[in-house]
Formats: C-alpha cells, sequence, structure tokens
C-alpha cells in the first residue's frame, strides 16, 4: 500500500466518524424515517449538516467533514492503482 | 374534518424545503456528471472505509445506465434506479416551480404518503433490499463497492 492509499485511507475514516455523528443528530432532529434516508444517502446527511450547522452549532464539524472529502478524493487520484481498489465508491 | 395520517409523509418532507429540494437535485446532476466525464464523485464513506456498500451505492451509476436506455445494467446495479429518478424529478419540480404549484406538488405527495405509506415503505424497502443482496449476493455487493 503506497502512502497516498494509507493517507486516504484515514480520511475516509475520519469522513465516516463524522458521517456518524452527524447522521445521530439527523436521527435525532428529524425522526427514524428521515435518519434511515440519511443512512441510505450520505450526501443528503451532509446537505442536511450543513444547511443545519449554524442552528446546531456544527459548522466547524462540517468544514472538517468537507476537507476530509476534498483531501480523500485528492488523495485517491494520486494514489492511482492501489488506493482505487480500496475506494471506489460512487454511490 | 382531521387529516387523516395513516402513515407518515418522507417524501412530502423533503419537498416542503424548497433549498433542500434543490441543492439535492443539483448535487445529483453534478454526481452524475461527474461519473459521465470519468471523473471522481461523492466518496460513500461507508464503502470506502469499510469496503462494504452502503444501501445507496450503485445508485448514481445505475441511474446514468437507466439515463442511456440500459434498463438490465441499472436493475443489475441498483433496481431503485426508477425510483430515483422520479423523487430527483419531483426535487427538481419542487425547487423550481413557482409557489402555488409547488405547494400543490408538495399537497399532492403528502397525501398520496400519507394514504398508501410509499414513502415509509420505499425507504425501509430500501434496507431491506441492501441486506437482501448482502446476504444473498456478496460478491456482487462487494463488487460494487470496488467501483
Amino acid at each position: 500500500m503506497n502512502v497516498f492509499a494509507l493517507l486516504a485511507m484515514l480520511t475516509g475514516l475520519g469522513s465516516l466518524i463524522i458521517f456518524i455523528i452527524v447522521l445521530i443528530k439527523l436521527f435525532q432532529n428529524e425522526g427514524a424515517l428521515k435518519g434511515i434516508l440519511g443512512l441510505i444517502c450520505s450526501i443528503y446527511t451532509f446537505i442536511w449538516g450543513w444547511m443545519n450547522a449554524g442552528r446546531l452549532n456544527i459548522r466547524n464539524l462540517m468544514l472538517i467533514w468537507t476537507a476530509l472529502i476534498i483531501l480523500g478524493i485528492v488523495l485517491n487520484l494520486l494514489g492511482g492503482g492501489m488506493a482505487a481498489m480500496q475506494t471506489p465508491t460512487t454511490p | 374534518m382531521p387529516e387523516r395520517k395513516l402513515f407518515p409523509p418522507v417524501l412530502a418532507l423533503l419537498l416542503q424545503n424548497r433549498r433542500l429540494a434543490g441543492i439535492i437535485s443539483f448535487t445529483a446532476v453534478l454526481q452524475a456528471g461527474l461519473l459521465l466525464a470519468g471523473l471522481p464523485g461523492w466518496p460513500c464513506p461507508v464503502a470506502h472505509t469499510l469496503g462494504v456498500p452502503c444501501p445507496g451505492c450503485g445508485l448514481t451509476r445505475a441511474t446514468v445506465a437507466l439515463a442511456r436506455g440500459d434498463w438490465q445494467a441499472a436493475l443489475a446495479l441498483h433496481a431503485y434506479a426508477p425510483v430515483l429518478v422520479l423523487v430527483l424529478a419531483l426535487c427538481a419540480g419542487a425547487g423550481l416551480l413557482p409557489a402555488r404549484p409547488r405547494a400543490a406538488l408538495v399537497g399532492a405527495v403528502a397525501a398520496v404518503e400519507r394514504r398508501t405509506g410509499l414513502g415509509a415503505a420505499l425507504t425501509l424497502g430500501l434496507v431491506v433490499y441492501w441486506l437482501a443482496r448482502l446476504l444473498f449476493a456478496p460478491a456482487a455487493m462487494l463488487r460494487l463497492a470496488r467501483g
């Protein structure tokens, strides 16, 4: 595994942790069905997080998540083949 | 007369928020565009880190295949692709329509959802579909997670 792939994995892990935190807030604020929707589609959770960042005081968390996503995409592009084998997914 | 509330609406709640509906449709178009251009799109945090596809993984690829008219590939990738197309069309309508027709659209969707429970059933059905695919077609699901 090259260093870019390793870093991409770490950013992915950070992204997953923040996704779970925001998803919990989504469940708490919007109920089970919208929470499931957020679980199904992480983009929805991301959009909802930004739309409610001020109210829920999670602006910094959302900034970190956004940075991690961008960094992850860049690292995956740099990582090339090996990273591509691990990352792949477009929802 | 009090309104009958047999089932909670899901989609209507999304459509009620014009900004949210607009952003969802814009993001979907952007995601599909990136995929068509061969560029990296939204990385699913679940599949990316755990290697297990989330319930929505494959939906963009399936929707793009559907847009190309390749029904077989679309349904093989994700059976919810036609549902997503309908939902996105409704979101685009809710984001773009003027106030009165938008209110009528949201009202109609909410009424259908309350009477039939379609929104809740489709949402829960997607989780069941995902679990079934994980259990009965794990190899295909892993291929899906790898892109």
